[in-house]
């Protein structure tokens, strides 16, 4: 990974392709490479889908070499949803492969003159960029068909659906998975849209001839990975829990605590969560004959998702994650998970993030567009959103335009990108980093629960009641490293459990790198990704006013614990008192 | 004033008994069940640790600490020890959970004042006297872990719930007792006929 792959899609004559050393990005990775790529190159005052606007694709610090849990991407832009600075983040094959193609970043720059449609190739002799209208409009299983056709089932695909070629404010870039098939998705901040405005349609990666990514110190890295896969083994929620039952594991529990948000976060107990609880979905899948336990990426030790087979017997989408059973089923009161795992499908295909779409149609069912637990109305509304009709591409577009267009009081927005599966009124310490994150409402910008190992910040006392902001903040610090480092979020109930689990990722970071790393370097490095942030975001014309929850969320109480929203703007304020 | 048994609809804090052993390979028909609630018998106001070590063959120390999201009235709880159990309250018990959200609501966490306003809070109990009812829920690996002791313990059916539920282990059954009667398995039809409203069905998998 010592090499840039920059592709000017404005170039004169058509797409150029140039090749650059690392230089000034040395040693950055994932959402670390992204958010500086992004800082320093793209002008805050940008349109997003301008030619001014950048879109980073980057592996993490450890993708690429024999380490676990390693094949996580991050793609970064400033964001068409939010206004403000961008990293989504995915599984997939593509990580692993672009790594050991050498490249720690891919920059799509510039944008084409007309609508044109393009494919990049890149393999061990270099990159072509063509243009290939049979392409255009299809969606991402068809692209990845089209794939497999070309070039066999061994290369990895990074693709746009219809929903980027639109530019929608949902657009998502998908990522083949091990199956090849477009499964794993960077969903969030309309990241596919800024692909789309390049009119880049597919990059496919062929890493055959390439070798694995060699640590500075093998023996080292070896012997740091193999306790660290010991610890994922050991530990009950990466060796039991997620493979068992997926993510959607969480379904009975957050909906036990009165903070699984339904009917458009009316109220917070769906009364038939059981029914597309994760425990449900395994056993239906047994039942069907499918497979419980997969990994989104090859080098994955904990396999978190599986199989999703519908009524028919068939493959239909894969294991369906908590986010999208809760956005597709509870909050738009849909308790049906065939028809769940058909818009999953469907999102997958059109390439549009799983949350924002969820939020989207609840938003308009709350408008009357639909009725609440109309699973038919659901599916036809994403079908609107593929034709590109108006109402689809006010859909597609996201909640927060839906909640514009049809005067819906009550949005669940922050940074116009829609909230995910936990209400911050009965979790007010993941409201505070909904509330403040960079990226716009995001459970993942708070996932990092080790912080008390990493001592980001300094220590915290979390038992007193202004902690929320101090807890957020070192979360957020916490899982920015880990975003840049490549490894799965997962990872983290491991290390907060297991110090020699968290020691064991440090080894392998400084056995790769030949660093000395503690655990406040690990925090260092994330706080300047979240300086990165903050400052583009900054530049972009953010100011505290932007990190807060919608209004209603102070106001209207929530059931069962009838509580609201009550961590005040000033703590909000405090939590990047860096 | 002392609250009683008789306010939990629980008179003499027993119900007529009805003993099934069944073939493990049914035990997952009684999933949807235990994830959604069933209604258990407590002898007397006791805590959570001691409610479920009470429980007949509850495998223990090991498994209690891999109990580690508890949520009372849906309320997480951080002292097993100290939480008791009420009339009508709803126990929920799950493994710890992925997510921020998992590491928040585990007991006595890391993480736990991220959600302090919700937390279970140990109130002073009006005397109680006698058995009540209280719900049970079990949740992902306490489904198996937990399950088998909690539907030996007995669950409270109404006999057109247990109807409902006997297609799904009629064939499982090896042995059947009504009132500490034997009675023929191939009974068990006509017998649910005959049921009163209310049992306590005591059900126990064998392999």
């Amino acid at each position: 990974m010592d090499k840039i792959l920059r592709i000017n899609m404005g170039g004169k004559g058509g797409p150029q392709v140039t090749e650059t050393p690392v230089g000034e990005y040395e040693g950055l990775g994932g959402r670390a490479m992204t958010s500086a790529v992004v800082l320093r190159e793209v002008p805050a005052d940008c349109h997003p889908l301008g030619a001014d606007n950048k879109l980073v694709i980057a592996p993490g610090m450890l993708s690429g070499t024999l380490g676990a849990q390693t094949g996580r991407i991050s793609v970064g832009c400033k964001s068409p949803l939010t206004g403000g600075i961008k990293e989504a983040n995915s599984g997939g094959q593509a990580a692993q492969v672009l790594a050991r193609l050498g490249y720690a970043a891919i920059i799509l720059e510039g944008k084409p003159a007309g609508d044109s449609c393009y494919k990049v190739i890149i393999n061990k002799d270099g990159v072509t960029v063509t243009e290939d209208i049979t392409l255009a409009g299809l969606g991402n299983y068809a692209v990845v068909e089209k794939v497999k056709a070309e070039f066999g089932d061994k290369v990895a695909t990074i693709s746009i659906g219809p929903a980027g070629e639109m530019k929608l404010g949902a657009a998502s870039v998908a990522f083949s998975d091990p199956e090849m098939r477009p499964t794993r998705h960077a969903g969030r901040g309309g990241v596919g849209a800024v692909m789309g405005s390049k009119g880049v349609k597919l990059i496919v990666l062929d890493d055959e001839g390439m070798s694995r990514r060699q640590a500075k110190d093998p023996e080292a890295f070896k012997d740091a990975n193999k306790r660290f896969v010991a610890g994922l083994n050991s530990h009950p929620v990466t060796s039991q829990g997620l493979p068992l039952f997926g993510t959607n594991v969480l379904v009975n529990v957050v909906n036990e605590a009165g903070g699984f948000p339904t009917n458009n976060f009316k109220t917070g107990r769906f009364e038939n969560a059981s029914k597309i609880s994760g425990e449900t979905m395994a056993e239906q899948t047994t039942a069907r004959g499918g497979v419980v336990t997969r990994g989104c990426h090859k080098g994955c030790v904990i396999r978190c998702s599986g199989d999703y087979i519908g009524p028919d017997g068939k493959w239909l989408t894969k294991q369906v994650e908590y986010e999208t059973v809760w956005a597709h089923g509870a909050n738009c009161g849909i308790d049906d998970l065939d028809i769940i795992a058909q818009l999953d499908r469907m999102d997958d295909d059109l390439g549009l993030d799983t949350i924002e779409m969820g939020n989207a149609i609840a938003v308009a069912m709350d408008a009357g567009v639909a009725d609440f637990g109309d699973g038919p109305a659901a599916l036809k509304l994403l079908e609107e959103v593929g034709k590109g009709t108006p109402l689809g591409r006010i859909i597609g577009s996201g909640a927060g335009t839906v909640g514009r267009v049809f005067s819906v009081e009550n949005v669940p927005v922050v940074k116009n990108q829609a909230l995910p599966a936990y209400d911050p009124r009965a979790v007010q310490g993941i409201g505070v980093t909904y509330a403040t994150s960079p990226q716009g409402a995001d459970h993942t910008a708070g996932y990092a629960v080790a912080t008390n190992l990493m001592k980001v910040g300094g220590d915290v006392d979390p038992l007193k009641p202004e902690g929320n902001a101090e807890l957020s903040r070192n979360l957020q610090i916490a899982t920015a490293s880990i975003d840049a480092s490549g490894m799965c979020l997962f990872i983290a109930f491991a290390i907060l459990d297991q110090p020699e689990t968290f020691q064991a990722l440090l080894d392998m970071i400084n056995a790769f790198y030949g660093y000395s790393w503690t655990g406040d370097d690990w925090g260092a490095y994330g706080t300047a990704i979240l300086k990165n942030e903050r400052e583009f975001n900054t530049k972009a014309g953010f100011t505290k006013n932007d990190d807060r929850l919608p209004a209603f969320f102070k106001k209207m109480p929530l059931a069962p614990h009838n509580v609201t929203f009550q961590v005040t703007d000033e703590e909000l304020d405090s939590v990047f008192d860096f | 004033m002392p609250k009683n048994a008789h306010d939990n609809q629980n008179p003499g804090g027993l119900f007529p008994c009805l003993r099934l052993s069944l073939s493990r390979k049914h035990f997952s028909a009684f999933f949807p069940l235990l994830q959604s609630g069933c209604l258990v018998q407590c002898p007397k106001p006791l805590s959570v640790e001691a409610f479920l070590l009470s429980l007949p063959g509850f495998p223990g120390a090991t498994i209690l600490d891999g109990i580690q999201t508890v949520f009372l009235d849906g309320r997480p709880v951080d002292d097993i020890k100290a939480a008791t159990l009420e009339p009508d309250c709803e126990l929920a018990l799950s493994a710890a959970m992925p997510g921020a959200l998992g590491a928040v609501m585990r007991r006595g966490g890391y993480y736990a004042a991220m959600r302090g306003h919700i937390t279970f809070q140990e109130q002073e109990h009006e005397t109680i006297q006698g058995a009540f009812c209280v719900t049970v829920k079990l949740f992902n690996l306490l489904l198996s872990q937990v399950g088998p002791s909690l539907l030996e313990h007995g669950i409270v059916l109404g006999s057109e719930e247990l109807a409902g539920l006997a297609n799904s282990f009629e064939s499982g059954i090896s042995r059947l007792e009504w009132k500490g009667q034997d009675i023929a398995p191939g009974e068990f039809s006509s017998l649910l006929e005959s049921l009163p409203n209310r049992v306590r069905a005591q059900l126990v998998f064998k392999v």
